[in-house]
């Protein structure tokens, strides 16, 4: 079954397939999850999964899939021992974002793999692919021809890559207040081949100004990693145009590392993005499978809004 | 019965009889990160010692995890 289920990888996505094989030699505790994520998501899976990891093979070369495959390890167990901490503090850990830096940002050899263990949840959590499929089929079709977006925060570049190849016809300025988080977000995008549309910024989302707003904007695993996340949907609505759609994400009672934010329900999002201007659309909640023993159902939240023209609309 | 197969039996509430030293996440199943770390948890409970991130990465195997608390047990 294992041997079918890795062959038929092989064939659709061989990148996506080494990386399967080094998880299941080297870290087999994670395989469970995403052979379940391949299963129940086989088209997404491949999809995604085959590009990212093409992409990665590029940008890292030889070492990537033990470069993800150990990232993933550390980024999973980590969230794992917040998430039943969380559950018996009942608040997240940290709560400032200089207790983060402190703890997590300043830890170079950390964030290496940090970077790259967020990087790989998007193809290898079921509910994170779900969300992507979600920005994919309802997000990126009420983006106009030809259209400018900014990105804010974009961490390791996946949503600037993924946006990027799915529309060409567009252009990209991607921002983030972390040098090393472009520099592979960088590297993502050259590997993608997307790197002549898209431009990267080190820039604090919370201030940046641009010169001529945008035609659409989105805004990818950021707002939970803020003191005060309400600021950040503020300026997107600064940056962009009226009218313009916009896609946020954001992690509801999930406890990360450095997660300062503690989203108690979707309801908190949805006003937030309202109260800055934008009026909802859509939205998608996803979460992993649900597990009894637990306090908290953690999600991931994906809103698609725009910039109201008028007070109601 | 041998302790660690009894925590890693009660963690992935599976039967002890069923388990080994070559018992791993690949063939046993309920045996995922979250149980690894649980069992992780269990026996730090039970040892009085803590088990690094590097360390959880090793939990591939009853076997492993013996030898990676043998080791940590005797550097007290």
């Amino acid at each position: 079954m294992l041997q079918d289920h890795h062959s038929n990888l092989m064939r659709r996505a061989p990148a996506l397939a080494r990386l399967y094989e080094t998880l299941r030699a080297d870290y087999p505790t994670f395989l469970a999850a995403v052979k379940a994520t391949a299963e129940h998501e086989p088209d997404d899976f491949v999809e995604l999964g085959g590009a990212a990891m093409g992409w990665a093979e590029s940008a890292l070369g030889t070492d990537a899939c033990q470069m993800i495959a150990r990232g993933y390890g550390y980024f999973v167990t980590d969230v794992n021992r917040q998430h039943i901490e969380y559950c018996l503090r009942g608040r997240y850990k940290n709560k400032t974002y200089k207790e983060v830096y402190d703890s997590v940002y300043d830890n170079d050899s950390y964030m290496t793999f940090y970077h790259w263990g967020v990087f790989a949840t998007l193809f290898l959590w079921r509910h994170h692919l779900r969300l992507y499929a979600f920005y994919r089929d309802s997000f990126l079709p009420l983006v106009a021809e030809k259209a400018s977006l900014v990105e804010m925060g974009s961490g390791s570049g996946i949503w600037t890559a993924i946006t990027a190849r799915a529309r060409p016809d567009c252009r990209l300025s991607a921002l983030d207040i972390s040098k090393s988080s472009l520099d592979i977000a960088t590297r993502v995008a050259a590997a993608a081949e997307v790197g002549d549309r898209v431009s990267f910024t080190v820039a604090d989302a919370l201030t940046y100004e641009s010169e001529t707003p945008f035609d659409a904007g989105l805004s990818c695993f950021l707002l939970e990693h803020l003191e005060q996340p309400e600021n950040l949907v503020a300026n997107l609505a600064r940056n962009v145009k009226s009218g313009a759609p916009v896609f946020l994400t954001a992690a509801i009672t999930a406890a990360e590392v450095d997660h300062i934010y503690e989203f108690r329900n979707e309801g908190e999002v949805f006003r937030l993005i309202e109260a800055a201007g934008f009026r909802i659309l859509e939205a998608k909640s996803a979460a992993p499978a649900p597990d009894p023993r637990f306090k908290f159902l953690p999600r991931s939240l994906g809103v698609i809004a725009v910039k109201k023209t008028t007070e109601h609309w | 019965m041998d302790e660690l197969i009894e925590i890693v039996a009660q963690q992935l509430d599976w039967p002890a009889e069923g388990l080994s030293e070559h018992s791993s996440p690949v063939d046993t199943a309920n045996w995922d990160s979250l149980a690894t770390l649980r069992i992780a948890m269990a026996l730090e409970v039970m040892h009085g010692v803590a088990f690094s991130t590097d360390e959880l990465l090793k939990f591939n195997s009853i076997g492993a995890i013996r030898a990676l608390l043998e080791a940590k047990l005797e550097c007290r």
